[in-house]
């Protein structure tokens, strides 16, 4: 009997590839029949995911269409929910968007990631610093982003620098050890420790951490997909798109608002 | 009181070509939206001019507050997503019109596309074309953008050696032999480059021609819109997705050679020409007798 496939191809940046994984468990569960292969910028989002046969980089997808595509039994689900009105406008969650234009219930609502035993060991060890972690990031996008004319990007992507150390100095204070998730791109906090892993490290730390003070950025998706805790800053209107109910929402960017958040 | 109407935003990834199959797309939305301004975001100007059912036409590069004056509100409708990705397309069931249609919620029933051209438009095209009394036959050999890796694409391009014979033999009917090109692009002896200054010019000639033969690119589309029956040569695009039943449409009289192709990711070939994925070994794939028989039939 021949294989039966399905094609998801993600475009976008990790937490896009994040919010998807919740579209594949739903696609995972309505169609058990097909071996699902995932295609994507970032694999490592994707890695032991139980649901996913095969996980390719696009343009590292070697007789791809041969094995796949030509004369095969596939559906293809190659599908922007950035390019819908419901997403423009804010009006839904970006899981039940992806998941109706895939024609599927969205029963599964919050992203998934899978860690090895000895990632999470490795990444433990690696940041040990003998006091709780207080793991933060100041920006959310690229240094320059491209022009955004369909309002794709979250409307707070940056926490001013005062903002920043104002809260630092506080969680400090408290006896946290304050990591700054820094982008390549970006510059060091001056005496601030700042970390810049492999993805899949990366997003491994955030649940190791005690306190955790995210954008609208990969870090709020790799936090909702593992449970852990964080307070995100976020305007109102991009919660409804990207936010997760477990996760602690702030529409400020007020150090005062964020410390009394981070310690009520 | 413009300003009051609700828009309808409608967006196009793509060259000329697709901006004119967009508008069988865009004729139906305007019938099922009527009370909506119809905006179209695309670079492609020349494809929607003087189309009835269009207000704007808007290059998002160069429009740095579109986010602010038409996204605010939240209430216009938009219409984004691309054909291309549809699963139909790729797996080439059904015509890019009808997958479009399909996307937009409206009902495809055989719609072609539009193109408007003014008498003062069609008046200066054909003065430059200084037509004198002998049939006029249109060719096309090379399409694309002007920064494509190759200057012939193998893969959508008429072979030189095939238009050249074709050429002769339409000088040899008595045509006058007009080449539609970029002045980059390769010429061929005896074919009349007119001195066009844009596309749209070039596609308004189309109704200046006796017969054309034209490749996968725009112009068989603009002829398809003006109801200009044509021959068109495909190679490894097909017809059945963009093509018009009302064209002669012809295939490769060859059969593809064995070749690996491991950079094939969800279509066969790229439409680029990449050199090593050629699958005949000869430039000489269409059968010229069939291509002569639909140009003087």
């Amino acid at each position: 009997m021949s294989e039966k496939y399905l094609i998801f191809e993600v475009v976008g940046d990790p937490s896009k590839d994040l919010v998807a994984t919740a579209v594949v468990a739903n696609l995972a569960k309505s169609h058990p029949e097909r071996k699902i292969i995932v295609t994507t910028l970032f694999p490592e989002v994707w890695l032991h995911n139980p649901a996913v046969y095969r996980v390719y980089k696009l343009g590292n997808t070697q007789y791809f269409f041969d094995d796949f595509v030509d004369k095969k039994d596939t559906e293809i689900f190659r599908l922007d929910p950035f390019l819908t009105e419901d997403f423009i406008y804010r009006r839904k969650h970006l899981i039940d968007i992806w998941c109706e234009l895939s024609n599927v219930t969205a029963e599964i609502k919050k992203p998934e990631l899978f860690f090895t035993a000895r990632e999470i060991e490795a990444t433990g060890k690696m940041t040990n610093r003998g006091k709780p972690l207080f793991l933060f990031e100041t920006r959310a996008l690229i240094n320059q982003p491209p022009f955004d004319a369909w309002g794709f990007a979250p409307k707070i992507s940056t926490l001013p620098f005062a903002t920043v150390m104002a809260v630092v100095t506080a969680m400090q204070k408290e006896g946290f050890h304050p990591i700054h998730l820094k982008r390549a791109d970006e510059e060091p906090l001056g005496g601030i420790e700042w970390l810049n892993l492999p993805l899949r490290q990366m997003m491994c730390v955030l649940n190791l951490s005690a306190e955790n003070l995210f954008l609208n950025s990969f870090a709020m998706q790799a936090a909702a997909a593992q449970g852990a805790a964080a307070t995100i800053i976020s305007a109102p209107e991009d919660w409804t798109a990207w936010g997760y109910s477990t996760l602690e929402h702030l529409p400020s960017t007020s150090a005062a608002d964020i410390i009394q958040n981070l310690l009520p | 009181m413009s300003k009051l109407k609700p828009k309808l935003i409608f967006n196009i990834a793509g060259g000329v070509g697709k901006n004119i199959t967009a508008s069988a797309v865009v004729r139906l939305l305007a019938a099922k939206y009527p009370d909506h301004e119809i905006l179209i975001s695309s670079p492609h100007k020349e494809a929607w001019s003087n189309n009835p059912h269009v207000t704007k036409v808007i290059d998002l590069e160069k429009t740095p507050d579109f986010r602010e004056t038409y996204l605010k509100d939240g209430k216009n409708l938009l219409f984004l997503q691309d054909p291309y990705q549809a699963e139909d397309f790729i797996f080439r069931r059904k015509h890019l019109i009808e997958i479009w249609c399909e996307l937009c919620g409206v009902k495809y029933d055989g719609e072609m596309p539009e193109l408007f051209f003014t008498d003062e438009e069609r008046e200066r095209v054909k003065s430059k074309l200084n037509i004198n009394d002998k049939p006029v036959f249109i060719i096309q050999t090379s399409g694309g953008y002007i920064n494509q890796s190759y200057p012939i694409s193998w893969a959508r391009d008429l072979p030189l050696g095939t238009a050249q014979e074709i050429v002769n033999r339409m000088k040899s009917e008595g045509y006058e032999v007009l080449h539609i090109r970029r002045e980059n692009q390769y010429g061929l002896e005896g074919a009349i480059r007119p001195p066009f200054e844009t596309l749209r010019e070039f596609l308004c000639a189309l109704q200046f021609s006796n017969k054309r033969l034209l490749i996968d690119s725009a112009p068989q589309h603009a002829a398809a819109a003006l109801a200009l029956s044509s021959t068109v040569v495909w190679i490894v695009n097909s017809p059945k997705v963009f093509g018009y039943p009302m064209h002669h449409n012809i295939l490769p009289a060859l059969e593809e050679k064995f070749r690996h192709n491991p950079d094939a990711y969800l279509d066969k070939y790229n439409i680029w020409g990449t050199l090593a994925e050629h699958p005949y070994d000869t430039d000489q794939i269409f059968d010229v007798e069939e291509i002569m028989k639909t140009l003087l039939d």
